[in-house]
């Protein structure tokens, strides 16, 4: 809009810039920051907790919180402040068990895809279509429904439904490096394929697949939550955030509402964790969101 | 020129906030245009051409802002207005084209209903008075089906026939002063030279006073009273539009007209005068131009020089103006 | 008329989607480990009915044979019989659609007039606190589990403060649904105008239309702010300012209408969420949808209903894509079809 002949500015004042850039990055900074914590109460849980958590005492049922149980308890008589601490172990296992099944078989589909071309990329496709087609805590939740609640069962349905979105992503990419000049020169000379996967197209992918991983990663906690909640996944008492939100359901009502509280704002923190991040790295990748 | 220009720019400074500093695009720019008048404004891709018709229109947006000057309109400084006034002022007394039509047109919007709009806040009236005004506006600019560009959406219309339609949206309000952004450099040639006769002839009719700007010499040749010289954020000659031709007397000026190929076809401004534009950030002493200056000397590394009166109608920023006058004749 | 030639086509290839949707529906029977039947007839059954059972549901067929018989009973509306039940799966479906219809239809509203506006003010007030604020809202929304805020403000608003009214159905008994024209009991009411009714559905709906509407907020928010943005920097908003055009025209007739036509696809994506969250939504409510539906023959483990709901949920969610689309094409002038 302006005279196409000034050399291309940024939009921003230098100060503006830099203050943007800090901010831009506390986002991310933010986001880092509270998964890490959740990391580390996850990994830490045993020397943290001060109750194991699936051992009751039945004469502290239903205590608020307090100086010893910082929580408070549940029906049961567990410690929820150790059960969140745990539960974090379990979560967090769901998220990076999920996105990297998902990651590893998505792209491993989406580049055979992109490289194969012609009749396999296009029934390849089809089928990532079909899958896209349901909306994806209820594929999630028929896959658990059949397989079974479980951990395992949840995490493979989490993956199963989240392959399309890397399947697509890797297979533009390979598409966008088959057609670019060099690339095309390289291989007429003799670059196989494989070269032009690991040395080209994956760098060049590892940002987007960052980026996807860390939304991914949120979304997975809410559908192992949710699905869990629903009794379509880790199954009652095992202190996963979503199963303890349920067993305290019951005791809203009462007025006992610690049960539910901690799990749900623990779920709430750790995805708004990695959503910060996601949402700061797209800043950063994408200059025109701002 | 005896009477009161119908625009004065004394002054104008629009200044650039980059990362790499403050770019001073404009720096103390002075202009006059006559009533009636088209003057053409022609220069190198960055010499701020464009930027010294936004800031005229006070349409310049950060990182840039109009820091200095004075811009009389009728003896009315624009930039001491505020914006809601600036707004009435847009599009009545002052009006804009630009480069790509179809770009600057609202996609989703049928050509009809933005001239209803434009007309209607300005002079208020009916939609039927409106759209009378429209289909007017839409024959005068020389379209051949008013009726069928009215309902078109811009991606249905040629280059051409978008041109027309903005240039009717312009004029939607009889505006004294139009400001035409290189309005040409995206048609096709043929639809070049129609379009800036149309521009000639509505200046006729109605009495318009045009600001054309472009980097095509055909153009100004065809249809500019005078011409004003631009470099680096700075007039550097101005004249009538024969002299400018047949005597100039800037050496930009000189390169600048023989670097100009023999064919009409004129896309690109071609500029075998040595060296690149003036970076902005980073100003040679004295004269701006003397780096690519097949005339400078000393004295021009040192003292940079003032835009002078050579002769009534005739201004140069040149030490050796004279010398030039006395070569080219 | 072109675009229903246009819009014929679309319908014609969601086909092929629509078969690899109910495929992979069938499919997950396939996987369930075990004895398909127990899970068809339920465990307490003999094994001579058993028997019976799996030559009646082609068990004892090659699985494509299965699956082209599955397809004909969907064809024939037949979504399988509930376990729990006997009850076709399709008939109880079809009785609660409208329930979970108006539950996401109303939060895809509020999401929808709430977030558009935000976002507008958010591109509006570029890199201001109101950016911020806005953006730090909508990344709450969608973080925070959709059936824990709603139990949560339940418990504030009903059980505490007595503002909201009880989280059990969609209506106050005593008042009474009211006369059935669409099943959207807020439609009807306005409808008949039975004010009283409006008034107790609309006081069951608001929360648990407002929790699953927050949660999807974020993307409608930012889909908006990027596209006004977009369209405020654009040449044609440069354009209106020379010509003196107002700037709330600038920004709510033209921008606006240009930045509308991706938020129409964002809803159609945001749709597939809400189907999901409903039927978390729907449980802590008592909302009487499909979702509740679904949690209920969870605890049953009645798999044909669960099976019966993936698919009709699916094929609600496409068909509502296909409307989106269809509808962006007609707005777009310059899709040529």
């Amino acid at each position: 809009m302006l005279d196409a002949a000034l050399p291309p500015i940024r939009e921003e004042r230098p100060l503006v810039v830099g203050w943007r850039r800090l901010r831009r990055n506390r986002v991310t900074l933010a986001g880092l920051v509270i998964v890490v914590l959740v990391g580390l109460c996850a990994i830490f849980a045993p020397l943290i907790a001060p109750y194991p958590p699936m051992q009751g005492n039945p004469a502290e049922t239903l205590q608020p919180p307090s100086l010893s149980h910082l929580f408070g308890t549940d029906s049961i008589g567990f410690d929820v402040f150790s059960r969140v601490l745990y539960g974090a172990r379990i979560d967090l296992l769901i998220a990076f068990g999920a996105v990297a099944i998902a990651l590893v078989v998505g792209c491993a589909i989406g580049a055979v895809s992109g490289f194969l071309g012609r009749v396999v990329d296009e029934v390849v496709m089809r089928v990532m279509d079909m899958l896209s087609a349901f909306p994806s805590f209820i594929l999630a939740l028929g896959v658990v429904a059949a397989l079974g609640p479980s951990l395992p069962n949840l995490i493979l349905a989490i993956a199963f439904v989240n392959v399309p979105v890397y399947a697509r992503l890797l297979r533009a990419r390979v598409l966008t490096v088959r057609e670019a000049q060099y690339v095309r020169a390289a291989t007429a000379l003799g670059l196989s394929r494989r070269r032009v996967l690991f040395v080209h197209v994956l760098p060049n992918s590892l940002a987007p697949i960052f980026v996807q991983s860390t939304l991914q990663a949120g979304y997975a906690i809410l559908e192992a939550a949710g699905l869990s909640f629903l009794g379509l996944g880790v199954r009652v008492p095992k202190p996963e955030w979503g199963v303890m939100i349920n067993m305290g359901l019951q005791y809203i009502v009462s007025g006992q509402w610690w049960i539910t509280f901690f799990p749900g704002t623990a779920i709430a923190l750790t995805v708004m964790g990695f959503n910060l991040i996601g949402d700061g790295l797209q800043d950063v990748l994408d200059p025109r969101r701002r | 020129m005896t009477a009161e220009p119908l625009l004065e720019v004394r002054g104008l400074a629009t200044w650039f906030e980059t990362p790499r500093g403050t770019a001073k695009v404009l720096d103390g720019l002075d202009l006059e245009i006559g009533r009636g008048e088209i003057l053409g404004l022609v220069g190198e891709s960055g010499s701020g051409k464009s930027v010294t018709a936004y800031s005229i229109a006070r349409l310049v947006r950060p990182p840039g802002r109009v820091v200095g000057g004075e811009v009389r309109l009728e003896g009315r400084d624009l930039l001491a207005l505020s914006e809601k006034q600036m707004r009435r002022v847009r599009g009545k007394e002052i009006s804009m084209i630009f480069q790509d039509p179809r770009g600057f047109l609202d996609p989703v919007a049928r050509v009809g209903s933005v001239l209803q709009e434009i007309y209607r806040t300005h002079e208020g009236g009916s939609r039927r008075e409106a759209k009378t005004r429209a289909l007017e506006l839409l024959r005068a600019v020389g379209l051949p089906a008013p009726e069928r560009v009215y309902r078109a959406y811009p991606h249905e219309l040629s280059g051409g026939m978008a041109q027309r339609a903005m240039i009717a949206l312009a004029l939607a309000c009889s505006p004294k002063l139009l400001i035409a952004d290189e309005p040409t450099t995206a048609l096709d040639v043929t639809i070049q030279i129609q379009i800036v006769r149309l521009l000639a002839s509505l200046r006729d009719r109605f009495g318009l006073t045009i600001l054309l700007i472009t980097h095509n010499l055909s153009v100004v040749a065809e249809v500019c009273d005078r011409v004003a010289v631009m470099y680096a954020g700075e007039i550097v000659e101005t004249a009538p539009a024969h002299e400018i031709f047949s005597q100039p007397r800037h050496p930009y000026t000189v390169g600048l007209l023989g670097a100009r190929p023999r064919i009409s076809a004129v896309e690109e401004r071609l500029s075998d005068i040595r060296g690149r534009v003036a970076d902005l950030h980073d100003l040679p002493t004295g004269c701006r131009f003397h780096p690519r200056c097949f005339l400078g000397d000393e004295r021009c590394r040192l003292e940079a020089p003032t835009l002078r009166r050579l002769d009534a109608a005739h201004e140069s920023r040149c030490h050796y103006a004279e010398q030039l006058g006395e070569d080219a004749a | 008329m072109k675009l229903g030639f246009y819009a014929g086509r679309r319908i014609l290839l969601l086909v092929p989607v629509l078969l690899g949707v109910t495929f992979i529906t069938f499919a997950l029977t396939r996987i369930i480990p075990g004895d398909p039947i127990s899970l068809i007839a339920g465990p307490y059954v003999s094994a001579a009915r058993k028997a019976e059972l799996r030559h009646a549901y082609f068990l004892d067929e090659p699985f494509y044979i299965q699956y082209v018989h599955y397809v004909g009973g969907l064809l024939h509306g037949n979504l399988g019989t509930s376990i729990v039940s006997g009850q076709s799966v399709a008939g109880e479906l079809s009785r609660r659609f409208s329930a979970t219809f108006e539950l996401t239809t109303t939060a895809l509203l509020f999401s929808v007039l709430v977030g558009v506006p935000l976002g507008i003010l958010a591109a509006l007030r570029r890199n201001s606190w109101l950016d911020g604020l806005s953006r730090v809202i909508g990344i709450a929304g969608i973080s925070i589990p959709v059936f824990w805020s709603g139990l949560m403000l339940s418990l504030l608003l009903f059980y505490k403060w007595h503002v909201a009214s009880p989280p059990f159905g969609r209506i106050d008994p005593q008042v009474g649904a009211p006369h059935h024209i669409t099943g959207l009991y807020l439609v009807d009411s306005v409808l008949t105008g039975n004010w009283a009714a409006f008034r107790s559905a609309f006081a069951a709906i608001w929360l648990p239309a407002f929790v699953l509407g927050f949660s999807v907020m974020a993307p409608i928010m930012r889909i908006t702010r990027q596209g006004m943005i977009e369209a405020l920097d654009a040449p044609p908003s440069v354009a209106l300012r020379a010509l003196g055009a107002k700037p709330s025209s600038i920004v709510l007739r033209h921008a606006l209408k240009n930045a509308m036509l991706p938020v129409l696809t964002m809803i159609a994506i945001v749709y597939g969420y809400l189907l999901g969250g409903s039927v978390l939504v729907e449980t802590i409510f008592s909302w009487p949808g499909m979702g509740l539906y679904v949690y209920n023959s969870i605890g049953s483990s009645d798999f044909p209903a669960i099976q019966g709901f993936i698919l009709y949920a699916t094929t609600m969610y496409v068909i509502v894509f296909l409307l989106l689309d269809l509808l962006y094409l007609a707005l777009d002038p310059r899709v040529k079809y």
